[in-house]
């Protein structure tokens, strides 16, 4: 029996790999071989829960993609199905739930009774030869049953940007930048300069680098935007799990007049004139997401004069403006949603992750906006950068 | 030396330091009880050659896992009143991924020749001959120049596996546990300023890597690590950690079980509460040395009945005017 384990141990240790990767768990060929080394050096040999230790102290992590409670529940229905499989030398509870009937196996409490199955009892005589049939019987009726529901469900990974483009773009946009508050000694202009006169006079300070980069997230909420919500997700979880901070945001109705809303209490106005003044020119990254009315596809004049108003109000004030829109640029033709784009030099950008790394790559204050080429009477007609 | 080979760095919690235990870098180390799952993770840990990521709510003893770890193998591995070699790395928000390899003082070698350059002779009278002497070896070589930091020592040949806590990651830059993945991976590093590197040493470094959740740790870094969430110690371990900290208290058995009650009592009145952080072992501890350095015990037993009056004694408990507000009212 003894020399047979490791190699069942094996089969059956890939065969969970694969189960928990099916259930969303992104595990990787080198973490299993992770396991097969500990497995080696003697671990995890104590019966189930000690496997079941030993896999969750190698696979599970804090973030979604190593999630414990897929763990828990994947492990579990697959102890549920396979308890027999292994030979439990030393453990009790597992050879008696084996010797009380099959009905007696209780689930664990966060999964609906499943009737018991005559398999079971079978399996228990003949340890070896049921693995295939096994894994049949139990995998089919479970796909049926999301085969029947993919009819209506709807797949949040289908969505054009991701929580994970989103981190990644921050960590760009984070960039360091040189901001003159604060000085520090600038040892390659020092060496640079000791070469050019021949001899070290002095020192040279240059800004301290600095990577404080702040977001204000504004988010249009008028009611053709209602449905794009769910898309938007991953800007407003990166920032509710603090994984860009510091961040504020905000909600308008098709323009910013004179107030913006907090986004999780919309009641609770705050005034422009408040907000403004707290951003940063070095600072500040202000990204705004909305259709600019090219889902209902209207041309409005009070739009436009309400957007660049506040964009020639805003941008003085910001280190970069992003605007995205979720609808595709076919449909800002003949809508207010053009004139917009205009007004931002033509950058404004689709909703997707491919606008974000263009983003990254923009430099920021270049010719950010353009109202006063757009509305020559309206914007000041000097120099404004 | 040839003994070095046979160990088999196995934890099991069964070495506890006395009171003021001290090691030659004046360190103090504490009992410390793991649970039987922690020992595991970290003898796994220990055997595949992995960091451990520990998390798990302030004050329920990540840190002083390592020292702990640290002071049984000095006991187990080593002769009297010799230490294991146990490095500490204490992250701060500017702490960026080289410093714990090394730091390396250009300044200061640009003051130095920059001396050398000048009149010889006014610059022995100014300095002096020992120093000018000094200042002379020191520039012949760029490695007097470098320092080495927690991380970078630890990944130096030793005897024995050293030991590296790496304390409170979350605490730097988001860069920097990405920054670190060579680093934990192959355990390598160079320093392009003198060209030296230092290969991957044949007795790699146990490393503890603790984090309080402030921030999300990027994925492949999470990869290379394995990982344990500290559970908090339940009513038994937690007696008996305060007999192990405190030794036998056998005149103060009462007090100490209605210190207990009252602790619970507090925690679970403040878990769930958004913006309330309810008390921990730490904590703990601060209070029972409060209360226990009372000599009458029917006084302290008093004031722990009155507990919501005792500003100062409630204050270990409660770190905030909302807190203890919130104690008072349920009162």
């Amino acid at each position: 029996m003894s020399n047979l384990q490791p190699i069942k141990i094996d089969s059956l240790l890939l065969d969970l790999f694969q189960e928990l990767r099916k259930a969303g768990m992104a595990l990787t060929l080198e973490q299993y071989e992770l396991l097969r080394k500990a497995i080696t050096l003697g671990y995890g040999l104590g019966g189930w829960q000690d496997i079941k230790r030993v896999c969750r102290l190698l696979w599970v992590k804090p973030c979604p993609n190593y999630d414990i409670n897929i763990f828990d529940r994947t492990f579990e229905s697959y102890i549920q199905q396979h308890h027999e499989k292994i030979p439990v030398e030393t453990e009790a509870p597992s050879t008696e739930e084996n010797i009380t009937s099959s009905s007696s196996v209780k689930p664990p409490p966060n999964l609906p009774q499943i009737p018991p199955r005559k398999w079971k009892s079978q399996s228990f005589q003949t340890t070896n030869e049921v693995k295939v049939p096994v894994a049949l019987k139990t995998s089919s009726p479970l796909t049926k049953f999301e085969d029947a529901r993919n009819n209506f469900h709807l797949n949040p990974t289908d969505y054009p940007i991701k929580l994970q483009d989103v981190e990644t773009t921050w960590r760009l946009l984070k960039q360091p930048v040189r901001v003159a508050w604060d000085y520090e000694l600038d040892v390659e202009a020092t060496l640079e300069k000791i070469e050019r006169d021949g001899i070290f006079t002095d020192i040279v300070m240059g800004p301290v680098k600095s990577r404080k980069t702040e977001l204000l997230l504004l988010i249009d909420d008028n009611s053709a935007m209602i449905p794009f919500f769910p898309a938007l997700q991953p800007f407003i979880q990166a920032i509710a799990e603090a994984r860009i901070t510091p961040a504020r945001i905000y909600r308008f109705t098709s323009y910013p007049s004179e107030y913006l809303y907090d986004w999780y209490h919309p009641a609770l106005a705050q005034a422009l004139t408040d907000i403004l003044p707290k951003l940063h020119r070095n600072r500040t990254i202000c990204l705004i997401l909305s259709d600019a009315g090219a889902a209902t596809n209207t041309y409005s004049q009070e739009r436009i004069e309400g957007i660049s108003k506040f964009l020639a109000a805003l941008s003085p004030c910001i280190r970069q403006l992003i605007w995205l829109n979720p609808l595709p640029p076919q449909r800002w033709e003949q809508n207010s949603a053009i004139t917009v784009d205009a007004i931002l030099n033509g950058k404004m950008l689709t909703y997707e992750a491919a606008s974000l790394r263009t983003v990254t790559r923009e430099i920021p204050q270049e010719n950010m906006i353009n109202t006063w080429q757009m509305y020559p009477h309206q914007g000041n007609p000097t120099e404004k950068t | 030396m040839n003994n070095n080979q046979e160990l088999d760095y196995q934890y099991t919690g069964e070495y506890q330091p006395g009171n003021n235990t001290k090691d030659t870098d004046g360190r103090t180390y504490y009992p410390y009880l793991p649970s039987d799952d922690l020992k595991s993770a970290v003898n796994l840990a220990i055997a595949l050659e992995r960091p451990l990521l520990l998390e798990g709510e302030p004050g329920c003893g990540k840190t002083r896992l390592a020292s702990a770890v640290a002071y049984e193998f000095s006991q187990k591995y080593l002769q009297q009143n010799q230490w294991w070699d146990y490095y500490i790395w204490n992250i701060k928000s500017t702490t960026r991924a080289r410093d714990g390899l090394y730091r390396y003082d250009a300044v200061a070698r640009l003051r130095d020749a920059q001396l050398m350059g000048t009149d010889p002779q006014r610059l022995q009278d100014f300095l002096g001959i020992v120093e000018v002497g000094d200042l002379k070896k020191r520039l012949q070589d760029k490695k007097n120049y470098r320092e080495f930091g927690a991380l970078g020592k630890a990944l130096q040949e030793h005897q024995y596996r050293p030991i590296l806590l790496i304390d409170e990651i979350d605490k730097a830059d988001s860069d920097f546990a990405n920054d670190l993945l060579l680093e934990l991976e192959e355990l390598r590093f160079e320093i392009p300023e003198t060209l030296e590197s230092y290969p991957t040493p044949q007795r790699k470094p146990i490393i503890f890597i603790t984090s309080n959740r402030e921030k999300p740790l990027p994925e492949p870094f999470l990869r290379r690590c394995l990982y344990f969430f500290v559970q908090y110690p339940n009513e038994k371990q937690l007696k008996q950690i305060i007999d192990k900290r405190f030794g036998t208290l056998q005149d103060k058995e009462e007090l100490v079980k209605q210190a207990m009650n009252r602790f619970y009592e507090i925690r679970s009145g403040l878990t769930n509460i958004p913006g309330s952080r309810a008390p921990g072992t730490s904590e703990f501890i601060e209070f029972m040395t409060a209360l226990l350095n009372k000599n009458d015990v029917e006084k302290a037993l008093n004031d722990l009945h009155n507990l919501s009056d005792k500003l100062p004694l409630l204050g270990t408990l409660l770190k905030t005017k909302k807190d203890q507000e919130l104690y008072r009212k349920k009162q």
